[in-house]
């Protein structure tokens, strides 16, 4: 097998390339972003076997971030690569040379591969490829993936044996900045011409989308065609996918003998896969319109434009889509802070994206509004109901600044920030990497959350339909009432300490469940409310709903009043309750000393906001 | 003179960068001697502010643009 590295710039079309050669055989790494981790695809070229690595987009051979320093890694493996596959920008070829002028210093094997040519084209720049080859010693093939154009082509010269660049960049005692740049602008004045220049339509637009004022409100309304959409387009798929699991264990119940073994595929396993997949279209939705702004350039002008903003909050202009992305999950949203070369301003970032409302949140969200909030209109045209949930969205972004701004304050760096972005020219959305970049993230998000969650609702099954006999607390049975069973033992141990926030000890149950995944919640009172889930939602909805509504606390009150409600909301807002975003933020920041801080201040944070909110309705 | 001394539109030859830790991002990213540079638009509030160099543009906060020492051309010479 022959271990194939694609190299280049951010932004020059690395990815659609590789997904040109390998189509969809891709190895599936963890999150994707625009690329931020090594993917692994496999080919054939001249019957032989190829391994392609792609990389995260690079701007030198010193790297200043995470994803780049993944991406430089490859040059280090025990195995290095036996060709290099360098991606330029043709319309911007002397800065996407600069990376390649340091890889040629590697004496690997290379083929230099031109993308953008119709840019470059319209620009007025006119490259000599023969001349470009002579000149290196290497092949040089133009490629438009979009189109296909030089895939073919490609794919046999990585099959072929390939050279390394004899063209002399720097020696080995002066390799400055200068040297190089002066280097490639030599090779430059014999392989480019410029014809004419034109004003690219990138600054047209730009006039608009970076103004001081209409630019904001462009981003804003974007942001609220976004949710729009994701609200709305995402409830037809929901309902397929909720009646498919309805059948699903609804045709288990009846082949499966009754018995413990039938009640913990249908009621803990099957269940908690359904509460997963639930989300992903609303995911998968999100993720494809933060896909398309990333992809075609829009999003760089909105970091550009937010920079200054968040900087005196102590963020950065590159925070913009990992605290966007937590709108819709936050383990996705925390890896893409990889591009963020500052620790403290990555850090921070990391720290407050949870707050933001993820997805997780949504099915809470709802059927607490629907439980305590009137379905009325506002001016006879605003649902309040709608409003509600909007607060919960501005609260949630509200309350990741603030603290955004305290972490500023608390945490000891000295190396100052720095934000030196490329604004990279716009281009049509490449639909196969969005939609790749789409699956892939999905993808992750159930096999991430799937484990976790599938493992809660097996131990709470058990927990809550079994409990320890009565005169006999060593011994198990499965003969007892929710109240009786150890999750209820559970609920009713902690029922002192949330009393205070409005809560009982059912919901003291579904508050110690959802510490592994929020979303678990409305299955678990589901649960204690036993309900026939495998009803369609309609009917499961409204039944929860009754149910919870009719529910009297022992003075004889409604136990879901709407302080109750509105206390729980802003403890759902705050609390970190996700086992998969404490993981992830482990792995990114390497110690155990960031996530727990996270978890206790989002926790001690529920508790009070709690606590106030509903002293203040109660 | 210094970047950030330029007005938009205005292109200039640039002398040196300091020594900072970004020092070494700038120069890859092309701010290296004798490029031309022209601050092309700024950002609401007038910060960070996006540069036309080597062919393509590049944004960066005052702070950065402070760092980097340039001449300014001649009118005459370029329009």
């Amino acid at each position: 097998m022959k271990k194939v590295v694609i190299a280049g710039n951010p932004n020059c079309g690395k990815s659609s390339i590789f997904n040109a050669l390998t189509g969809l055989k891709q190895k599936i790494t963890n999150v994707p972003g625009t690329t931020i981790e090594n993917k692994i695809g496999h080919f054939k070229s001249r019957e032989q076997d190829i391994e392609l690595i792609d990389t995260p987009g690079t701007y030198s051979f010193s790297p200043k971030s995470e994803d780049e320093k993944e991406a430089v890694k490859v040059f280090f493996d025990k195995m290095s690569p036996e060709t290099v596959v360098y991606v330029a920008d043709s319309s911007n070829l002397r800065r996407n040379l600069y990376y390649f002028s340091q890889l040629a210093h590697l004496k690997l094997p290379m083929v230099l591969v031109l993308t953008m040519n119709d840019i470059a084209n319209f620009k007025g720049f006119e490259i000599d490829v023969e001349r470009l080859e002579r000149e290196l010693g290497i092949r040089v093939v133009r490629v438009n993936p979009r189109k296909g154009d030089g895939i073919s082509e490609l794919k046999e010269i990585i099959g072929e044996t390939q050279f390394a660049p004899h063209y002399v960049f720097a020696s080995e005692d002066d390799k400055t900045h200068e040297t190089h740049y002066a280097a490639i602008n030599r090779l430059l004045n014999k392989t480019l011409k410029i014809r004419s220049r034109k004003e690219l339509v990138t600054d047209k637009l730009d006039q608009w989308f970076t103004h001081p004022i209409l630019g904001y409100i462009i981003f804003l309304g974007i942001l609220l065609l976004i949710f729009q959409s994701v609200f709305s387009l995402a409830a037809y798929p929901m309902d397929w996918i909720e009646s498919g699991f309805a059948i699903a264990s609804e045709w288990l119940t009846s082949v499966l003998p009754p018995g413990w073994f039938a009640n913990l595929v249908v009621e803990g396993i099957v269940a908690g896969i359904a509460g997963v997949v639930i989300f992903v279209p609303q995911i998968a939705i999100l993720f494809f319109f933060m896909g398309l702004l990333e992809d075609t350039g829009y999003m760089a002008r909105v970091s550009f434009i937010m920079d200054k903003l968040l900087r005196g909050l102590g963020l950065s202009g590159k925070s913009v889509v990992p605290l966007l992305s937590g709108a819709a999950c936050a383990i996705p949203a925390i890896m893409s802070t990889r591009n963020i070369e500052n620790w403290k301003d990555r850090l921070i970032t990391i720290m407050v994206t949870p707050l933001m409302s993820c997805s997780a949140r949504l099915p809470v969200y709802t059927i607490l509004i629907a439980v305590a909030v009137p379905n009325t209109l506002l001016f006879g045209f605003i649902s309040l109901q709608a409003i509600v949930m909007l607060g919960m969205y501005v609260l949630g972004t509200v309350a990741a600044l603030v603290a955004a701004v305290v972490f500023k304050w608390i945490i000891r760096h000295d190396i100052p920030s720095y934000f030196i972005m490329e604004l990279p020219i716009y281009h049509a959305p490449r639909w196969s990497n969005i939609w790749m970049n789409c699956w892939q993230k999905s993808l992750s998000f159930v096999r991430e959350a799937g484990k976790v969650i599938l493992f809660v609702s097996v131990v709470l099954w058990f927990l809550a339909s079994y409990g320890p006999k009565p005169n006999d607390s060593f011994a198990v049975t499965s003969d007892v009432s929710i109240e009786s069973s150890y999750a209820g033992y559970f609920g009713k141990t902690i029922e002192p300490a949330i009393t205070p926030l409005g809560y009982d000890w059912k919901i003291g149950i579904a508050l110690i469940t959802s510490f592994a995944a929020r979303e678990v919640f409305v299955g678990t009172l589901a649960t204690i409310y036993s309900i026939d889930a495998g009803e369609d939602e309609m009917r499961f909805e409204s039944t929860l709903k009754e149910k919870m509504q009719q529910d009297k606390q022992d003075s004889g009150k409604p136990l879901f009043t709407l302080a109750t409600v509105l206390s729980l909301m802003v403890f759902y807002a705050f609390a970190l309750q996700c086992m998969s975003t404490l993981a992830v933020v482990y792995k990114e920041t390497r110690s155990w000393k960031w996530p727990s801080i996270q978890f206790i201040y989002m926790t001690a944070l529920a508790y009070v906001s709690s606590l106030v909110v509903f002293n203040l309705f109660g | 003179m210094k970047l950030t001394d330029l007005d938009i539109g205005q292109i200039a030859r640039i002398l040196s960068v300091d020594e900072s830790p970004f020092q070494a991002k700038l120069q890859e990213m092309g701010c290296v001697k004798d490029v031309l540079v022209r601050p092309i638009r700024k950002a609401p509030f007038g910060d960070p502010v996006v540069f036309e160099l080597q062919d393509y543009t590049l944004s960066m906060r005052k702070k950065e643009a402070e760092t980097i020492q340039v001449r300014l051309l001649d009118p005459l010479f370029y329009s």
